[in-house]
């Protein structure tokens, strides 16, 4: 049997409050706490409480288990804020030893496009917050949406990462399956892992859709599938929120998964492997190379999710303008909501893309429209850009057409 | 096909959208005969005759007063298809001075005309050969419900506004009354919107399977040069009828929220209506008389230039069935904010919307389009793009499919 290796993203951003234009210099909060919080507890209801809780189960059972998370830093201070008993669920997971936490941004950010300052700054801070919480040391890494290229990896493998992960993608794999470990294009040749997204997204997406042909998914049919691969590994990365929020417990999502574990480990062989196990265990076949930058995201697989249209590159533009300034500051409050800015939703909730995936960001998207979210966070940019150049004085946020 | 407004005259969006569903229609080949209460000017079209009511009425002086089986009381108000206090009189005035192809049919007393033109509606259906009967608003719909009587061919009637939307206490009861008969007497009821549907169905209780949504279009056209007034200046537009129905006075009030962030922005008004003096008050209590500019009524070539030159197009509507002056804005480019319940929403994506009664998001929003080049940019690509894949054809073929429905149900 393939041996497989699980790695379950979690994340929720700091959303943003309604902030129009006349909050510019009247109004320092810009995160809806109350929301953020409301959501929290409701996705910790529906997904992260009983997930962790079935995860732990298949733990305690199946010595040949283990699973991965990436947790971003603005989810795990919103579980100190909001919801500790969810992070003390992570960390019964995390004394099993068979869990491995990855490394990536602390604020889920698309710093990596933006600047290497702030990306390695951000790096830092996951690292000690997962060490905090977790007690052990991230090795290898996963940007945010796993956006990747090769220069990302020449960067990670500088800095002595095990390994990376991407989307196992056709301009990355050309006719190649996924289901290996390749080699980076760089000096050192870095280990990478790559989603197979065709059996990823039979769980994350299609599971419940009932104009798939192959709905209802069994586990049955499903272990099929994989028992039929003829890989080295099979790699299943996906949002953790698939269980319980994007798929609602009502389509019998954990009934599922938990049976198909059981299913699969009875096979002679089976084995969960963590990034971590399976890059020590399997030798690294081809060297892929990615030129320019992939992602999970969307049917582009590339960056137009967060950075397709004018509105989104303007607001990165605006917002890295003032990187500098907001480090010299001195303010941690100001330095806080500059990286809680920096996260890649509010790009996504910008995407004026009107087919097809436009429907599953309007579905994500806290606001009525790409333009409320533009809006709403190119007024808070230029609050904080007032807050970390004159304090105290007003100046209109930018230049009136034709002016 | 009855009609009140038509080409070379017209003062609103009924105007607009008659002649627009007609051409659509002329373009499938269907045949339309177009009644219209005054109307001394040609066809232009092998397939469209135009009947002018008044001529028919001329011509045949017998008293047939007998024959007209609606019996309505005659209210002793002025009325038009916008309903405002003194601009009918107004206009009655001006036509009469400037000597203009208003004729007798458009009396003082519009109620009068209202009847006549219906009256004379059953004499030309007998005449004509036809096979489905369809009248435009309130105005038209006594006309209609003749006709069918007259010739028992099936009515769908087409709402294009409702008096609950042009007057905050749903109005005059004459017009109200008008409309409650007309769409339940109709085999079939138009909507422009399906805000408006909502409106029918609840203010005069007709069922929704009686009824279908055909929301407005608009046509390419040639595109115009744009208005040279103060180049260098940020413009905020706002125009059609000054009446209570459009909001103006949340226009001022953001307006006024505007100017103190932005110097040399202007404000231009396109459009009359009995609202214009309490408006023009209320610019001057904001003392920002020096950002406006009130046009008075364009015509349709010259809105087109204003529309042309204009950084945002603003229609805070109190209550919009459809509002087509925001797809003419988002034909030129122009960015358009618009209220939230406006029917126009229903069919493009790129625009702005606000709650009317809230100045301080509509102020912040005109600034987020004046100050930030990229949403204005989006804003006015992706509105003419949507726009331009809507058709007055499209329209037409709906109408055609809810009049071969009425044909299968006979």
């Amino acid at each position: 049997m393939i041996p497989v290796c699980l790695y379950f993203q979690v994340h929720q951003p700091y959303r943003l409050r309604p902030y129009n234009y006349f909050d510019i210099g009247r109004e320092h909060r810009y995160f809806d706490d109350d929301k953020n919080r409301a959501l929290l507890r409701r996705v910790s209801d529906k997904c992260y409480l009983p997930a962790t809780a079935m995860l732990m189960r298949l733990l305690e059972r199946h010595p040949a288990f283990s699973v991965s998370f990436s947790l971003s830093g603005c989810l795990l201070q919103q579980f100190r804020d909001f919801a500790p008993e969810v992070r003390k669920a992570f960390q019964e997971l995390a004394a099993t030893g068979r869990v491995e936490f990855l490394a990536e941004t602390s604020h889920h950010s698309l710093a990596w496009l933006a600047s290497t300052a702030e990306f390695q700054a951000q790096i830092e801070l996951h690292r000690e917050r997962v060490r905090e919480d977790f007690g052990v040391e991230p090795r290898v890494f996963r940007n945010t949406e796993l956006i990747y290229s090769d220069d990302l990896a020449r960067y990670l493998e500088e800095r002595g990462y095990a390994g990376v992960l991407a989307d196992g993608v056709e301009p990355l794999l050309g006719p190649l399956s996924p289901d290996h470990v390749y080699s980076a294009a760089t000096p050192g040749g870095l280990p990478l892992l790559l989603r197979d997204y065709r059996l990823s997204d039979d769980i994350a997406f299609r599971f419940s859709n009932r104009t798939w042909k192959e709905h209802p998914l069994t586990s049955e049919k499903y272990d099929r599938w994989v028992g039929a691969l003829t890989g080295e590994i099979l790699s299943l990365f996906m949002d953790f929120e698939t269980f319980g929020e994007h798929q609602w417990k009502e389509t019998g999502i954990f009934q599922f998964f938990e049976a198909w574990v059981e299913l699969y480990l009875s096979r002679p062989g089976a084995r969960f492997l963590t990034p971590s196990q399976a890059i020590a265990a399997l030798p690294a076949r081809d060297r892929l190379s990615a030129p320019r930058l992939l992602s999970w995201a969307d049917e582009a697989r590339d960056l137009s999710a967060w950075q397709g249209n004018d509105l989104q590159r303007d607001a990165l533009r605006r917002l890295f303008a003032l990187e500098d300034r907001a480090k010299a500051s001195g303010s941690d409050t100001a330095m806080r909501d500059f990286r809680r800015l920096t996260t890649s939703d509010h790009f996504y909730y910008m995407a004026t893309k009107s087919y097809g995936d436009g429907e599953v960001h309007a579905y994500f998207s806290p606001f009525d429209s790409p333009y409320e979210a533009y809006m709403a966070f190119m007024h808070v940019v230029s609050d904080l850009e007032h807050r970390v150049t004159t304090p105290a004085r007003r100046s209109p946020a930018a230049r009136p057409l034709g002016a | 096909m009855f009609g009140w407004e038509y080409p070379p005259h017209v003062t609103g969006g009924l105007g607009v959208a008659s002649a627009g569903l007609v051409g659509g229609l002329l373009e499938t080949g269907t045949e339309v005969i177009l009644v219209l209460p005054c109307h001394p000017f040609a066809a232009g079209h092998p397939l469209l005759a135009i009947v002018d009511s008044g001529e028919v009425a001329a011509a045949d002086d017998r008293p047939h007063r007998k024959r007209f089986l609606l019996r309505l009381r005659r209210v002793p108000s002025l009325l038009r298809p916008y309903v405002t206090e003194t601009s009918y009189q107004e206009d009655f005035v001006a036509a009469r001075e400037t000597g203009t192809t208003f004729r007798s049919l458009y009396g003082p007393d519009l109620a009068t005309e209202v009847l006549r033109y219906a009256e004379v509606a059953g004499r030309i259906a007998r005449r004509e050969r036809f096979d489905v009967i369809h009248a435009h608003d309130w105005l038209t719909y006594l006309a209609g419900i003749e006709a069918r009587r007259a010739s028992g061919k099936p009515l769908a009637v087409h709402v294009h506004a409702t008096e609950f939307d042009r007057s905050p206490m749903g109005g005059n009861a004459f017009v109200s009354e008008t409309e409650r008969l007309g769409v339940s007497t109709a085999d079939r009821v138009i909507a422009v919107s399906r805000y408006t549907a909502d409106t029918v169905s609840e203010r005069y209780g007709v069922p929704r399977e009686r009824m279908r949504v055909v929301h407005n279009a608009i046509d390419a056209h040639e595109s115009v040069g744009a208005w040279e007034v103060s180049e260098h200046d940020p413009l905020v537009l706002f125009a059609g009828r000054i009446t209570w129905q459009k909001g103006p006075q949340f226009f001022v009030d953001a307006a006024a929220l505007v100017a103190r962030e932005i110097p040399n922005v202007r404000f231009a008004v396109a459009g009359s209506g009995d609202r214009l003096r309490p408006m023009m008050d209320r610019v001057a209590a904001h003392g920002i008389e020096r950002h406006f500019l009130f046009t008075g009524f364009l015509p349709p070539a010259e809105l087109d230039r204003l529309y042309a030159r204009a950084n945002v197009y603003v229609m805070p509507s109190v209550s919009e069935p459809f509002g087509l002056t925001a797809l003419e804005a988002l034909r030129h480019g122009t960015p358009a904010i618009v209220s939230r319940n406006a029917g126009v929403s229903e069919v493009v994506r790129n625009v702005l919307r606000v709650d009317f009664g809230d100045t301080n998001d509509l102020a912040s929003k005109i600034l987020s389009v004046l100050l930030f080049r990229p949403l204005s940019d989006a804003l006015g690509a992706g509105g003419r793009s949507e726009v331009a894949r809507l058709s007055w054809k499209d329209a037409a073929l709906k109408c055609l499919e809810v009049y071969r429905e009425l044909s299968v149900e006979r």
